[in-house]
Parts: structure tokens; sequence; C-alpha cells
């Protein structure tokens, strides 16, 4: 029988409406394993936002239970219980030729020691996301996602071996990414968890396979003719084959699965991404200056994130939201200026009282802007059953900013964590620790979380303001 | 513009940061003081501060240890002869004995003029590293073997290289994470089931999600490329046919073998009952996913020669090597069979052929590509499209006016390649491009096309060359204002090539609490700013230049000097400048050194890397070349083209010397 009879008959029944270019044919067939599920797993994510912030308007004045949210947090009033404030958290990494916001921008998410450009490339330890990502990213269909308008300064996730990793800027492509040939599916994880999980079967000789090998083998002749400089760009190359070859190959395993979610559907009702209408191309330039089609956009990012997570498309996802190129007409109400990036300068001084009060408040005003944004997700996140659970107690999100505030700061970073991370977080609290505490240590509790146990993350215990042996005590 | 004075008498009056490397090597002493004083002065005089703790300034010179480690810092060692010239350094001056700062600084200009030597030490065709297309490359290369009219980058959303630099194509940033590989995959199949005239649900089933091929031209493309393909092709024949598209997309010609391993596909396809061409379109998929087609790879050779005192070993590249070269410098895409052809026959090398070759390239359509990839990114003009001023203080400046603006740049530029003018036009010329609305800002009448147009301009009406131009001026103002300190810095780092460093952490800027504020106030507002020590040394040097430009507004309009308009300024060597049209006499005066800084950036994109100390030498052998040749733009790409790392490369591994990971100059 012609193969593609087969694979079109087999999508039909896994409610597909498309056909699967990615993958040509599915011929022999060969064991892949599957981890067994035991309930829906645990989520990072990651929700960063551009300019620091303004700190006196962000933290609560004193530790304990959340009682009145400070202005730029209160969107998230409604969800108090689920949060935990965390104040005192720094980055002390030291940076050779690169800017004030890459300094910041490099060592966000890794608390890397020192960062860097290379020749031209941004250099940096790996980062939280892509640590955990390279832990627990084998069990999804794609190890991490990365969301938003990142990119040239504003690098922030690394892989292990210290290259930057791209950031996808358009939501359509990113749901491209996930679904493509294939619709939507949410696991039914209480089906999942009852039945016997078949050893999911892989197919090794179809046609994406050969091309594979054919490029691999090409790869390898080549490399032997080459120096070691270059072997290095050409080993990257292999890399970067299998993990498409592992794509090709989870993919396979997972139609399976899927199919049986689409017969028996759990309680988890997908979320409707407005995307037939949407182009980013013609967009994009006025996200910059429109904060309405700005909103648009971080709002159709983070649904995104939370159909990635929900269709369990990626345990790990980064969101870079906003941009300091950008402006706020309308959202900044006072003074004259509108120009992010003019206003985090000009509302920032060595000391508080120096700042220009009016571009403060300006600043404040747009991370509340960003905040009722965030909100939005949460609450989206709140309401998504997943079977006893819902999505947002199956996660971790950390909203945070690059800077600690607008004139490149690094001491007392924004730092907020909402769901509870499957009761592994004591939410409702702010938890104050002591002052230039390494952000990193943060990241090893995420980790640990995350089921990765690392004794140390960047400068978690070799940063200037080290402290609690390298974690953050009393965060459950 | 005429200017009676000297270069070289204008290199003293002018501010040291555009002291480029030539001024000071045509001021050389060659009477050096006694070798192997320079330690002793420099670790009595300059350690106690710039040591590798300390590093004041960010800079450390107890890195000297020779010669060469001068030659390799050459801009720390070219400012530790300015600083000490001129007097700012050492601080305590009494201490610091006269005849010592002249042995130091003629000790220091002694070794920087080996730069400009045939010294063993600075030949060097520096690394040539393998590197990955970047996005135009990849996007222009699938278009030129496909003939598709596809942006594929824009399609698959292929994220823009962060390099650091101006230039897209700096080798040693541009990695393949594995999304990248996937959305190589992803147009590879788009690609060819286009071409191959099949339906491809996943993405016809989503209209508005990819942009619909235009019917005319894609049976054009299709035509193009089976071209020589028989209709019912046998396996002969459609070897012969995977073997000819991989010749171009892998710029090499493949052996038998190789065709077979790809065969191979076409055989496994048809053994399951596929139809010949579709058995054909799974053979093309590997060759554009191959890293023969996605690297530029030039294979490493056996040294000709031992090689002694670790020094690179170098060799010509093969007239193939040159053919790729070259159509990637100057079409930033894969060389078309007549450069093929040329290579293959060893012919491109000969000078009357590559002559004729690097002409032929800049004049075809394909070189827009240079224009775009060359002059606007290092230009900075694509920054007019988030520029700061707003519709809120400026109505006029929409988007029509931003294109407007944008396209007055790229229209310059190509009259530059197509008419291969000077590229002295780019700091004065009598003529411009604008249409309706442009002309309406600029003050100039007769024009109201909507496409840009060339004018001819008089000097009353203050345009000509890029200063005049709104896509500067606007993307260096701020919301309301302009920014007389960035557009400093864009005349400093764009048009000379001397950026100044980046201000400290902690600078704030100016409070902003009054809506129009008077010059005067803000003069005094900028002026109060930079008297911080640490700020002044760099705003004395750009404020002025940026003051100068303050004849035009935020967007671009002039304006005239008046009692509320102070456009004057003083540089910190002493120039008086009035205003615009006296900063673009200065920039005449200059013009040597603005030519050195176009030849950096050529030789920049053209070779994909930063400059290197061995490198100065051959900006000078350019430079002299193409000012015999009136500094036409085509002189200058072909001096890129006949310069020493252009045509040569090291032919072994990189030697276990960590300090050459770095970049050597800063």
């Amino acid at each position: 029988m012609n193969p593609n009879l087969n694979r079109r008959h087999f999508l039909r029944g896994a409610g597909a409406l498309v056909a699967l270019p990615f993958l040509e044919s599915l011929g022999r067939v060969s064991a892949f394993a599957a981890a067994p599920v035991m309930r829906p797993p645990l989520r990072m994510g990651i929700f960063t936002v551009t300019g620091g912030t303004v700190l006196e308007s962000w933290k609560c004045a004193l530790a304990g239970p959340l009682g009145t949210l400070p202005s730029i947090l209160r969107p998230l009033d409604f969800c108090k219980d689920d949060l935990l404030i965390l104040t005192g958290l720094a980055q002390s990494g030291d940076s050779e030729n690169v800017n004030g916001h890459e300094h910041c921008a490099f060592t966000h998410l890794t608390g890397a020691p020192k960062v860097k450009r290379l020749g031209g490339r941004a250099s940096a330890s790996v980062s939280v996301d892509q640590a955990a990502a390279s832990a627990v990213g084998g069990d999804s269909l794609l190890p991490s996602l990365e969301l938003g308008l990142a990119g040239h300064e504003n690098v922030y996730s690394f892989r292990p071996d210290g290259t930057p990793v791209p950031y996808e800027d358009d939501p359509k492509l990113v749901f491209d990414r996930m679904f493509r040939g294939r619709q939507p599916v949410a696991p039914n994880w209480a089906r999942r968890a009852g039945s016997q999980m078949q050893p999911a079967t892989v197919s090794r000789d179809s046609y994406e396979q050969s091309v594979i090998d054919l490029v691999r083998e090409n790869t390898t002749a080549l490399n032997r003719r080459l120096g070691r400089a270059d072997q290095q760009k050409l080993d990257e190359y292999l890399t970067s084959i299998r993990s498409v070859e592992t794509r090709l190959q989870k993919l396979q395993a997972r139609l399976k699965e899927e199919a049986l979610d689409a017969a028996q559907p759990g309680p988890s009702k997908l979320i409707d991404l407005p995307l037939a209408d949407y182009s980013f191309a013609k967009l994009r330039n006025s996200i910059h200056r429109d904060p309405e089609k700005h909103a648009q956009y971080i709002s159709l990012m983070a649904d995104v994130m939370i159909l990635a997570f929900q269709t369990d498309s990626t345990r790990v996802c980064t969101f870079a939201a906003g941009s300091d190129e950008a402006s706020f007409p309308g959202v900044v109400t006072v003074g004259y200026e509108r120009h992010c990036h003019t206003l985090e300068h000009q509302g920032n001084a060595g000391r508080v009282e120096d700042a220009d009060p009016i571009s403060r408040e300006a600043c404040r005003q747009i991370h509340a802007w960003y905040t009722s944004l965030f909100a939005e997700m949460v609450r989206k996140m709140k309401t998504i059953d997943e079977g006893g659970s819902t999505l947002l107690d199956n996660s971790m999100l950390l909203y945070t900013s690059y800077m600690a505030d607008g004139g490149h700061g690094r001491e007392d970073y924004p730092v907020l964590l909402a769901g509870n991370a499957q009761g592994t977080l004591k939410t409702g609290r702010q938890v104050d620790f002591q002052k230039k505490t390494p952000a990193a240590n943060l990241y090893v509790e995420m980790l640990d979380r995350m089921g990765v146990k690392v004794a140390e993350f960047g400068n978690s215990k070799t940063g200037r303001g080290a402290a609690y042996n390298g974690r953050l005590p009393g965060l459950v | 513009m005429p200017l009676t004075s000297s270069d070289a008498d204008n290199v003293q009056k002018w501010s040291p940061i555009v002291i480029s490397a030539l001024a000071l090597w045509s001021a050389i002493s060659v009477h050096g003081a006694e070798p192997g004083t320079l330690r002793p002065v420099l670790q009595e005089h300059c350690f106690k501060c710039h040591n590798a703790e300390k590093q004041k300034g960010g800079i450390d010179l107890t890195t000297f240890t020779d010669e060469k480690s001068v030659l390799k810092k050459f801009k720390v060692w070219q400012r530790v002869v300015e600083a000490v010239s001129n007097g700012e350094m050492p601080p305590d001056r009494e201490k610091f004995p006269a005849p010592a700062g002249v042995a130091l600084v003629q000790d220091v200009k002694r070794i920087l003029a080996r730069l400009d030597s045939d010294d063993p030490l600075v030949i060097d065709p520096g690394p040539s590293l393998v590197r990955r297309l970047s996005r135009a490359e990849y996007n222009f290369a699938m278009r030129d073997l496909t003939g598709l009219d596809m942006d594929f980058s824009v399609q698959f959303g292929m994220p823009s290289d962060s390099t650091g630099s101006s230039f897209e194509n700096v080798a040693a940033a541009l990695n393949l994470p594995p999304a990248l590989l996937e959305k190589y995959f992803g147009a590879a199949d788009l690609a060819l089931v286009r071409l191959f005239g099949e339906a491809d649900p996943a993405w016809d089933s989503k209209p508005d999600w990819a942009r619909k091929p235009n019917a005319a031209q894609l049976k054009l493309a299709r035509s193009a490329f089976f071209a020589g393909l028989p209709e019912a092709a046998d396996r002969a024949a459609s070897a012969k046919f995977v073997g000819q598209f991989a010749r171009r997309a892998w710029r090499r010609t493949l052996e038998v073998t190789e065709v077979e391993r790809l065969m191979k596909l076409y055989d496994a396809a048809l053994a399951k009952g596929a139809a010949p061409r579709v058995a054909l379109r799974q053979t093309l998929k590997p060759v554009l996913v191959s890293p023969e087609f996605l690297f530029r790879i030039e294979l490493d050779r056996t040294p000709a020669k031992p090689v002694a005192g670790g020094r690179m070993a170098a060799g010509p590249v093969s007239d193939l090597e040159l053919a790729v070269r070259l159509s990637f410098f100057l079409w930033s895409s894969i060389p078309d069979e007549e450069l093929l052809r040329l290579a293959e026959a060893n012919q491109l090398s000969q000078p009357a052929v590559l002559t004729a070759q690097v002409k032929r390239l800049l004049a075809d359509d394909r070189a827009k590509r240079f224009t775009s990839g060359f002059f606007m990114n290092w230009l900075a003009a694509n920054k007019v499209n988030e520029a700061r001023p707003s519709t809120e203080f400026f109505p006029v400046f929409n988007d029509a006016l931003k294109r407007a603006m944008r396209a007055e740049v790229e229209a310059f530029c190509e009259n530059l390649r197509t008419e291969d003018r000077p590229v002295l036009d780019l700091i004065a010329s009598d003529y411009t491009f604008v249409n309706g609305d442009l002309a309406k800002l600029y003050g100039l009448t007769g024009v109201t096309a909507k496409d840009v147009q060339r004018v001819a301009l008089l000097p009353e009406q203050h345009r000509g060359g890029v200063l005049g131009m709104g896509a500067i001026l606007a993307s260096t103002s701020h919301t309301h204002r302009t920014s007389p300190t960035q557009r400093g810095k864009w005349v400093l780092e764009v048009l000379f090539g001397n950026p100044p460093p980046p201000p400290p952490a902690n600078a704030g800027m100016f409070k902003d609490e009054k809506r129009s504020k008077e010059p005067k106030d803000f003069r005094d507002k900028l002026a109060q700013h930079a008297s911080d020590p640490v700020c002044a040394s760099c705003h004395a040097k750009l404020d002025p230049l940026g003051f100068a430009l303050d004849n035009y507004n935020a967007i671009g309009e002039w304006r005239a000097t008046s009692a509320d308009l102070d456009t004057h300024g003083k540089l910190p060597t002493g120039e008086q400048l009035a205003g615009a049209d006296d900063l673009r006499k200065l920039l005449w005066a200059r013009r040597d050194q603005f030519v050195r800084n176009v030849i950096a950036q050529l030789l920049t994109y053209a070779l994909g890397r930063e400059l290197d100390y061995f490198d100065q030498g051959q900006i000078t052998r350019i430079r002299a070349a193409a000012a015999s040749e009136g500094d036409k733009l085509s002189a200058l790409v072909l001096g890129v083209v006949n310069s020493y790392p252009f045509r040569h490369r090291r032919i072994m591994d990189e030697p276990a010397d960590p300090t050459r990971k770095t970049t050597a100059a800063n």
C-alpha cells in the first residue's frame, strides 16, 4: 500500500486536517521510549520585561503575607495567593566588550560570572531555561521555546556551550513550529496516567531520516578535511541535525498519544489563538510606537506560551516581553517624553532622589502596564483545568526584568514567582533576602523544582554577594 | 569645497579622536629613542593606574611585552600617543620629565609605523573560518538557486544575526542553533514543493500564513529551473540534473560518487512507488540542508612550507574560493554560471579577467544587495524605521515620510554604485534623491512624485551628502528634540570609524521638565551634565559636532541659526564651528580619514570579520591605489578584492595561542 495513504488515514484519525510534509512516510518502526506519566508535568515559564522597574512601586514594604500590593503589581491582586515576591537578588558578573544593556541582558538568566562578545558573538554561561530544557526537554516535543522581541543587545538565553539561542518573534511561526501539519491537542493527563503506556514506535527508514543520514554522512566526511576551529562549526551543525532527528522521532511517537487524547479528551480546554488575521510582518514596526498593537502582541505571545504548555509542546518557555525602544503614548500620561529608553535613563540616577520624578512616574506607568498583561496570562492559566489542578498550579512562572532598574542597575531585581510549582513554593508572601544575594541562587531553586539537581549555577556560590550557600531558603 | 590648508596641517587642529592611523604614520619620526627605554617609562608613570587590575579608562598597559604586543593593541597605543602628546596623560605632569614623554611617544610611533610596512610581522590574511550564510545571504542564495521570488527568512522567521557590529556577516557570530536548522528544512520543503508544482496542504491550507506566489513569476522560475531536463527524464538525465543543481548550490563540481550518494534517495523513492518527479524532488532536498550549502567552507590544505616562530602560513585562495568570496561580497549570494566557469577554468585570478568580473558584478542588478548589505548597514540608515520623533510633536513624520527618507539614502548609494561615483559624494554632493514629501520637508521645489528622484542642489539649500539626509538626522534624535550627543556620535562612529567609548553605567540623562526648551537652557543643561570629568572628555568631542547639526530639527528640517538657535561650538582642538555648513567643510578637510574609514568598512564587510592590526597596512595600500582613480567606488572595491587578505588564507590550524581568540585590536 502507498505509505502516503496510510499516513493520511492515520492523521484523519488523529483529528488532523492537513498532511505532514515533514514526515514523508511512516515506514518500518522501532521503539522510542517515552516516560510514564503520573500527573501533569511541571512547567517553567519566564516572562521578562525590558527596562528594569521602579522598585519602590514594585515590592512591599514588609516581608510576609501579601497585603495591598504595590501599584505596579496591583493588576495581580486577584491571584495574590498564587504569588511569591522575592527581594534582594542581584547580578554581579563582569563583562568585556559589551555595553550596559548587553551586560545586563547576558547575565540576566545566566548569572554568569563573566559575559562578553567574542568576535561579535554574545557569550555567557548556560541560562536557566536552557539548563532546564537540556534536562527535562526530552519529554516534550520541543525542549524549550524562546519568544519575543529579543536579539541584538537583548540576548537572554545561552546554550550549555555558551552560544546564544535565537528568539522567535512571529507568533504564527511559533504556532507552526509546534503544530505544523497537525491540530493542537491537549493531553488528557488522567487517561495517560491510567493507561499502560505502550513504548511508542518510530520509523527509522522514513524519507526524512534518509535525508538526515545522508547529510550527516556528508558532514562527517567533510569534517575530516578541516582544521580544528572549522570543525567546531560543523560540530554545531551535527548537534542541530541530531536535534531535528530527535524531534522527528518524537513527533511520530506523539501522534499516537494525541489520537487517543483527541478521542477521549480531558478537561483542559484549548486556549483560542486569534492568529488567522494576524500579520506580524505588517505590525512589527507599529508595535514599537503603538501601545495598543504592542499589548495585542504581548497577549498573543503569552497565549502561545499557554498553548505550548497546555499541549505539552514544551515545558520550558521564555518570553522576552516589551522593548526598550518602544514608545508609550497613552500609557505614559505625564511629562512629554514617551520613549521608554529615554525615560529609563532620566528616571534613574545613582540616588533615587536625583532622578527626574516625572520620568520615574512614567516608568512606573509602563511597568504597571506590563504587569496588567502578565496578569491576563496568569488569569487564563488559572482557569485551565488539567484534571483536579490548574495549569497555573502545575507551573512556575517567573516575572522579572533583565535589569534591576532603567539605569542598567543590577541590584535588587524585580522578582516574582506565580504558581506554586505543584506545591513546591509557598505562595502569598514576600520573602526578603539579604542585599546582593546572587539571582543565580533563584535559578538553582527553579532548576531543583524542575528536577535538575545542581550544586551551583552561574555565580551562585562565587558572586560578590554570595549567600545562603547558593540557595534561597524558606521558599516552601 | 575649497580648502587651502593641507591635510597635515588640519591633523594638528582636529579632535584627536579622529586622527586616523594614517595621520599618525605620516607624522612619524624615524628617530625613536633607544630601544628598551619604553618599559621603564611605562613602569614608572603608567602602570600604577593602567594595570590588569585597575584598568583606568579601560586601559591596561601592562600587556606590553614586545613590539608585537604594541601592534596587536594598536588602537590602545594610538590613544597613548594622543594622550601623552596633548598633555592629557600622565595626570601628574610635574613628575613626568618632558624628555620622557618625547621618548615614549617616539618609541611607540616607531613601532606603530611597522603596521604600514612589509614587515613579516604584519603580513597575515587573518582567520577565514567556516561560516554559516547570514540571514540575507541564505535568502539571496535560495532565490538565485530556485528563481523563486520569495523571502524565505521572513516566511520562516529566521532570526536576525546578532553580531555586535553594523554588518550581519561577521563569521564568528554566525552560529547554527537547532531551531534555525529546522527552518532550513522547512524552507527547503517549501521551495521544492513550489517548484515542482505539488500541492502542499500544510502551506496551502493557510493562505494567509504564507504569501501566495505570483503565478506568472512562478511559471518563469519553473521554466528556468527545469530547463534542460527532459519531460520524461530517465535516471541518467535525472542524475545529471541533480549534479548540476548541487554544483551551483555547493559552488563546486561534484564527484560521480557524490551524485550517486544523492541518487540513492531517488532510487528509494521509485522503489516505494513514487512518481519520477517526486523522486527527483526528494533527491534535491538534502542539497539544500547540507552544510555545503548552508556554510561557506574553504577546505584546509597542508602548509606549503614549514612555519617558523608561530607565524601563520598563508597561501592564495583557489579560483573557486575567489569566485565565492567575490559573489558573496557583491551579491550576498552564490556565484552565477559565468563566475563558476571562469573559476573552474582557473582564469578568474588573472588580473584582467578579475577586474572585468568585479565590474560586471557591481553593475549587475544583484549588486543592489551590496547597497543594502553594505551601505545601508554601515550608515545605520535602516534605523529611521524606528526613529523616535513622534507624530505627537512632528505631525508630518509618518511612515510614508520615513520610507522616503530611507529611499533617499538607498537611491543615493545605488547611484554611487551604478554611476561609479567617488565615495566622497557621501560627504559632499550637489545632488540628492527626494520625493514630493521629502522635497517639501527639505524646502525644495519642483518635485511632487511619490518615488524619490534625483534633484540638483545649491549650496544655499544646505543639503548634499549624508549629513543633510532625514534618515540620519531623525534616527539620531529624541521624541521631541534633537540629540547633539547622538548626532556627534554618529559622525565619529559612522563617518570616521571612531566610536567613543560607551557612557559609564551610572551616567544619567538630564531632567526633562519643559515642553520646549530655549536652546540656551538646553545647552546649559548639557554643559552642566557634561561637566562631570568622567563625561567631559567624550562630550567635548561629540557635542560641538552635534550642535553644529542643530540647524536641522529632530526630523531634519532646516532652521537658520538665530538668537533662539545657537549652533556654535568649539572642538577640543580649537576649531570653531558656526553650524552645519561649517561641519561640512570640516568633513571635506578630513576627507582622507573618511575614505580610509570607507575602505576599512568595506574590508570588514568583504572579509566578514573585524579588522586586526595586520589589516591596517592594507587600508593604506588600497587608499593609495584608489586615490589615483579619484576614489571611485569601483576603485575601492577593486582595491579590496585585490588586497592580500581577500586573496589569501591561512592554510594551517591555528596554534594554541589564547590571545588569538579575542579581538587583538581594541
